[in-house]
């Protein structure tokens, strides 16, 4: 994904990588990050998931250079932007970081041209350039005939799209965004993060994405890093992380709604081990945590609603396989969401619009082993 | 964290920082030497009769009968102040803010018209209505009384002046509180079956209690310090406060420097205590009742009594305005005889004040001096103050604040004595500088406040982004934040502009001949001049200050700044 000039004047991509090293930042007794580490490769798009809280917005302002970290350092391509143990700190504006903020910072007193040329004039670029330069990005996110409009009122997406051509304007290597699709509506979100990832992959600049939203993270990533409490939880692909989470929390951050606490009772081939939940439930599920299972432990076991099977009658049996009673059933268009009463098990599943079960209704659950993901409950969140 | 520059790489910018570093320092060494000196003179000098520290004085001053009628005075001041204040503020404000009241938004600006006037002017004002022997209504009773019924030369009459002066700033108080109140907080007291007095009492009254009570503290110790309003209708009454005898103890032959120390030490410890629980009051309850919802609070229906409470609110500007109106009148006629009387109509009297007499004439110009620059230099300081503690990570910034805060307990007065003994030795003594330094630290407070809510309006996203353009601070301050709050900007330095026109307290201790201040020389006019000259001065400040007030209003919204 190496860049090119797509524009003459415009934005061409030089992406160089980014590495976080023992990352910590206090304030006061309260650790937001507890020395983290990363790599980000050129022309990777990284994602910092996590709930409010996790730290990640502070790791993206220390990559940026808004925080002062407390220790660790940061290399931004060859140059190191942070090292508390050499005292070196780069401020911000040294860094050549774009920067996409939560809210876009749109300057309200300038024009959209203003705002989008301000980081050429602080470079001291001459003003046609300038001008130039201005309209091919301001082309490049499709709001080339604006130039001349106050930067007041424009609607969400224009602000967004503005805050992102004066990201890219003066062709930073690494640009970063905080959250930048949540104060976009629904569909604008989905329109805005396919554009986004055309133009990263046009550009080809090193890209670092903090958001909540795993959907989000999951389409736009090739990296995703999982944050829980200032610690990283996991790192992978989306693929990787998605099918074999590393954690309960990672699990339960990536949707998978069915998380049970319960104990090692049965440790088999392959990784496979039996968990039990009391009531004579016991479930077959694959060990995903790095510390082998001891017998007797407590374990927590996550797996997703959508690789529930759920048939009717009460009257199956096998390995995985349980009676259950339809507690609650709603109907969401393409697909029902029921949750399943079985022993002391409040199962979510999905089942298909074209066979439906109904609330009351005595029904078998079945959840194939290598889709439960059984973890140590002592790492668990 | 340790960020010395000891870097074999040179990436670190230790230049930027260490300038940091520079500044803060200068800008404590500035508030060190004009707001903690002065003060520090004050108290220094109350020990210091005669030779090393010695309480002797404070014992010989405190057994002094006059001055223990002059402290009942002043504390009987305060509370009739308060009083009529509190009464007054929370009555307009609740029915302008939770009645049907009628005319309520006419009232409402007007409501705040006696916050930007002078009370000096006002105390004149009352001497034309209510002096005892030529008071308009005093003229007008004299038939029906044995001997006047009124006289503005008292306790009483000092009060009524400061009441209804001061009550504005438990107006705007209460006003706010019970506008940001959340409504479903009434309506939930409606639903479980109160009625609307009851919701009122019980409910909207206790949850504006904390605004309520630190606004009353704060014209409690405003009125424990005022000078001009008492130097006016008291003194010739032989009825004297702490801050008129800390006055005539600087003024008397030999000038009494230990005894003025020890009587502004006396009153500053007193207010400083009551403005301390004051901040300390507001501080943990000021956001309780504010939420951030769509909706206002319901009107309450005052059915027939909403006209009752329309002449209530139209007695209290009648008795702000009409003595304002006597003084116009009384400013265009030759000689007063109690009515007016058209052949009498003259412009001689603003022909003298403007052009004519050397003392009026003076303190225009240097008042428009002083106040002009003062303005200049106050929005200067605070916004530089602001921007440093809210938008620097340099260290010793979150002490600043408090340190600018000092002068809010300080009593004009005692401050310009401060000043008196601090600077009476250097050159700056006798010039326009040390009133104009004067006026910028005492208001200090109410500028670093405004200026603090501006920079914070500013969300830190707006110049962060500048930063991530390749701004440095100084440029992301003066191309982002700068323009943006620049609107604030002109309305605080109008506000300290029309603050500094109508100062009392220090000019009076500073002045010299030849640095008379607008306020001083209308005070010295009133000793040796008839109503009519006084008050064509006294209108011609007014209208002066009404002017920026007006303009204030056109560039901001009435509430943004508030002192």
């Amino acid at each position: 994904m190496s860049g090119r000039p797509i524009h003459e004047g415009g934005v061409s991509g030089h992406s160089v990588p980014v590495t976080v090293e023992r990352l910590t930042m206090s304030y006061g007794a309260v650790q937001a990050v507890g020395g983290i580490s990363f790599h980000v490769a050129p022309g990777q798009t990284v994602t910092l998931l996590g709930p409010s809280g996790c730290g990640k917005t502070t790791t993206l302002r220390c990559i940026a250079g808004l925080e002062v970290p407390t220790a660790g350092r940061i290399t931004v391509g060859e140059r190191v932007v942070f090292d508390d143990a050499s005292n070196i700190f780069v401020e911000p504006e040294r860094r050549n970081i774009g920067m996409v903020f939560q809210s876009y910072a749109i300057w309200p007193h300038m024009t959209v041209g203003g705002n989008v040329g301000f980081p050429l004039s602080i470079a001291g670029v001459s003003k046609n350039e300038v001008q130039e330069r201005t309209h091919a990005v301001l082309e490049l996110v499709g709001l080339g005939d604006l130039q001349r409009r106050s930067a007041a009122d424009l609607s969400g997406g224009q602000q967004q799209r503005v805050a992102l051509a004066r990201a890219l304007v003066h062709e930073p290597s690494v640009v970063v965004f905080d959250e930048p699709l949540s104060n976009l509506d629904a569909n604008l979100r989905e329109r805005m993060r396919a554009e986004l990832q055309l133009l990263q992959s046009r550009l080809g600049f090193t890209a670092i994405f903090v958001t909540h939203d795993q959907k989000e993270a999951l389409s736009l990533s090739d990296y995703i890093v999982i944050m829980n409490k200032g610690l990283i939880e996991q790192t992978g692909s989306p693929q990787e992380i998605f099918t074999n989470p590393a954690t309960a929390f990672a699990a339960r951050f990536l949707g998978y709604s069915n998380v049970f606490p319960g104990w090692v009772a049965a440790i088999g081939d392959a990784g496979v081990v039996q968990i039990d939940f009391g009531d004579g439930l016991r479930l077959s599920a694959l060990w995903r945590s790095p510390n082998p299972p001891r017998a007797g432990e407590d374990s927590t076991v996550a797996f997703r609603a959508d690789r529930v099977v759920v048939r009717p009658g009460g009257q199956q049996s096998g390995e995985n396989v349980f009676a259950g009673e339809v507690e609650t059933a709603a109907f969401l268009g393409t697909t029902f969401d029921y949750t399943i009463k079985s022993g002391a098990l409040e199962i979510q599943a999905e089942g298909s619009v074209d066979h439906p079960v109904s609330r009351g209704q005595a029904v078998t659950v079945h959840i194939p082993a290598d889709h439960c993901h059984a973890f140590s409950a002592t790492t668990a969140a | 964290m340790s960020l010395a520059s000891t870097a074999a790489i040179p990436l670190r910018i230790p230049w930027f920082r260490s300038r940091g570093l520079v500044a803060i320092l200068l800008i404590y060494a500035m508030l060190a030497v004009t707001v903690a000196y002065p003060l520090l003179a004050v108290l220094v000098q109350s020990f210091s009769e005669g030779a090393g520290l010695s309480i002797a004085k404070i014992e010989e001053v405190f057994t002094t009968p006059n001055i223990i009628d002059a402290v009942v005075n002043t504390l009987m001041i305060s509370v009739f102040t308060v009083v009529f204040a509190g009464v007054v503020g929370v009555t307009l404000a609740w029915l302008v803010a939770r009645s049907n009241m009628p005319f309520r938004r006419l009232f409402d600006p007007l409501n705040m018209v006696p916050f930007y006037l002078s009370s000096v002017v006002g105390a004149l004002s009352w001497q034309v209505v209510a002096a005892p022997r030529s008071g308009l209504i005093n003229k007008l009773l004299e038939p029906f009384f044995d001997k006047p019924p009124f006289d503005i030369y008292s306790v009483g009459g000092i009060a009524l002046v400061l009441g209804l002066f001061y009550s504005p700033y438990v107006y705007l108080f209460t006003l706010g509180s019970l506008q940001s109140m959340d409504a479903s907080l009434e309506d939930s007291a409606r639903m479980s079956g109160a009625s609307k007095f009851q919701t009122a009492i019980r409910i909207t009254l206790p949850l504006s209690a904390p605004a309520i009570l630190s606004s009353c503290i704060l014209v409690f110790v405003t009125a424990a310090g005022i000078f001009g309003v008492p130097l006016v209708l008291g003194v010739p009454a032989n009825l004297h406060t702490l801050s008129t005898l800390i006055y005539t103890a600087i003024n008397e032959y030999p000038a009494d420097f230990a005894k003025a120390a020890i009587l502004s030490s006396a009153l500053f410890i007193f207010t400083a205590v009551f403005t301390v629980a004051q901040i300390l009051l507001l501080r943990g309850r000021r956001f309780t009742t504010v939420t951030g919802k769509g909706y206002r609070p319901r009107r309450v229906e005052l059915g027939r009594w909403r006209w009752a409470a329309a002449g209530v609110n139209g007695i209290y500007l009648l008795f702000v305005i009409g003595p304002f109106i006597a003084l116009l009148i009384v400013s265009f006629q030759d000689a007063w005889t109690g009515v007016f009387d058209v052949s009498r109509f003259t412009l001689a009297n603003y022909k003298k004040v403007m052009f004519v007499d050397a003392i009026a004439h003076r303190g225009l110009i240097n008042s428009l001096f002083v106040s002009t620059i003062g303005a200049t230099v106050a929005v200067a300081v605070c916004m530089t103050l602001a921007l440093t503690i809210h938008r620097t990570r340099l260290p010793g910034r979150a002490g600043l604040a408090p340190l600018a805060m000092v002068p809010v307990t300080v009593p004009g007065i005692v401050l310009g004595l401060g000043f008196l003994i601090a600077l009476v030795a250097t050159p700056l003594y006798g010039t326009l500088w040390i009133i104009m330094i004067a006026y910028v630290v005492h208001y200090l407070p109410t500028g670093l406040r405004n200026s603090e809510s501006l920079v914070q309006a500013v969300s830190r996203e707006l110049d962060e982004s500048a930063r991530m353009s390749g701004a440095n601070w100084w440029r992301a301050m003066t191309r982002i934040v700068v323009p943006l709050v620049s609107p604030g900007m002109v309305s605080l330095w109008l506000l300290m502009f029309v603050t500094y026109i109508r100062e009392v307290s220090s000019s009076m201790m500073l002045f010299t001949y030849g640095t008379e201040t607008i306020s001083i020389a209308l005070i010295q006019i009133m000793e040796y001049e008839p109503y009519g000259v006084s008050g064509a001065f006294g209108v011609l400040q007014t209208v002066l200050v009404l002017a920026c007030v007006a303009f204030i209003r056109q560039v901001s919204s009435p509430r943004q700044i508030n002192a």
